[in-house]
């Protein structure tokens, strides 16, 4: 009798849509701005995003944080943003653990989280186009996800 | 015991991992801007013959301007001129700059101007030349173009 009831117990759960093994909420969005020396350049140093996720104890694995390859999102006509390098950096930091790269670079990366750990993660991205940039709006996004 | 184990076990991972995900967005507008420096002033020495004062003679410096320009600009160099001249200079020059590098003009006393796209910092090399015929008295003399960027 035990065993039926814990049986239909676990096949509920199974029934159930899968718990998420984190969350990730952004804090604050990032901000572009042109380089006041290299008018190529356009960073985010002077408004990193923030980004918080939370793991939580179903993945007794740990859990991945990945983030995409940074694209150009928007810009003005008649930019050529085919010619245009975006890039990204990161740095993360949680109880007892951290996990930076602090070089731009144009690659997806990812790094591992421990189970229940609060994860704030500092992004910074970068556009590098040759030719400079046109007068307009642009912007760029990463993709973070976790698993 | 042990099959409620492996069969608990077993449903765990048909649940599988659920993935979290979010875009993280950066914006930023670049305005139509031109900026202008003059890192290195010219210098001017006399010619062999007494009767041009130039930056482009032996030990004369042309002066550097930077440019860096975001959008539709245009420079425009104002005609040159003398500005200094020590007392006893009875006057007659004329006064001519070139420039090379951003753009290029052979000696000129005309105003000119030339239009600037999207431009990374780029020099602009400017000769200036006092010419008279009846030569300089000893003393200093200074001459300027005025450069605009808009």
């Amino acid at each position: 009798m035990q065993l039926a009831a814990a049986l239909a117990a676990l096949a509920a759960l199974a029934a159930t849509p899968a718990l998420a093994d984190c969350s990730v909420g952004l804090s604050t969005p990032g901000v572009l701005k042109l380089s006041p020396s290299d008018s190529t350049v356009l960073s985010s140093q002077a408004g990193t995003a923030s980004v918080v996720v939370v793991t939580n104890l179903s993945n007794l694995l740990g859990t991945t944080v990945t983030l995409s390859s940074p694209v150009l999102d928007t810009w003005p006509a008649g930019f050529a943003a085919g010619s245009a390098v975006v890039e990204e950096r990161y740095s993360a930091s949680w109880l007892l653990g951290s996990s930076s790269v602090p070089t731009y670079a144009s690659g997806p990366r990812s790094f591992a989280v421990p189970l229940a750990a609060v994860v704030t993660l500092v992004l910074d991205n970068r556009v590098t186009a040759p030719g400079g940039f046109r007068q307009g709006g642009y912007s760029t996004k990463t993709s973070i996800s976790c698993s | 015991m042990g099959k409620l184990a492996c069969l608990a076990g077993g449903l765990w991972l048909a649940a599988g991992p659920a993935l979290a995900a979010t875009d993280v967005v950066f914006t930023g507008t670049v305005s139509d801007t031109c900026t202008l420096a003059v890192p290195t002033p010219g210098i001017m020495t006399l010619s062999g013959d007494g009767k041009t004062l130039g930056s482009d003679q032996t030990l004369g410096v042309p002066a550097t301007v930077t440019v860096v320009s975001l959008g539709s600009n245009s420079v425009t160099l104002a005609a040159p001129t003398l500005t200094d001249a020590p007392s006893g200079y009875a006057g007659g020059e004329t006064v001519q700059m070139s420039y090379s590098g951003l753009a290029s003009h052979a000696y000129t006393s005309q105003q000119q101007s030339f239009a600037l796209g999207i431009l990374p910092l780029t020099n602009l090399i400017i000769n200036m030349q006092v010419l008279n015929p009846n030569g300089f008295v000893q003393g200093t003399y200074k001459a300027k173009t005025v450069l605009t960027c808009s």
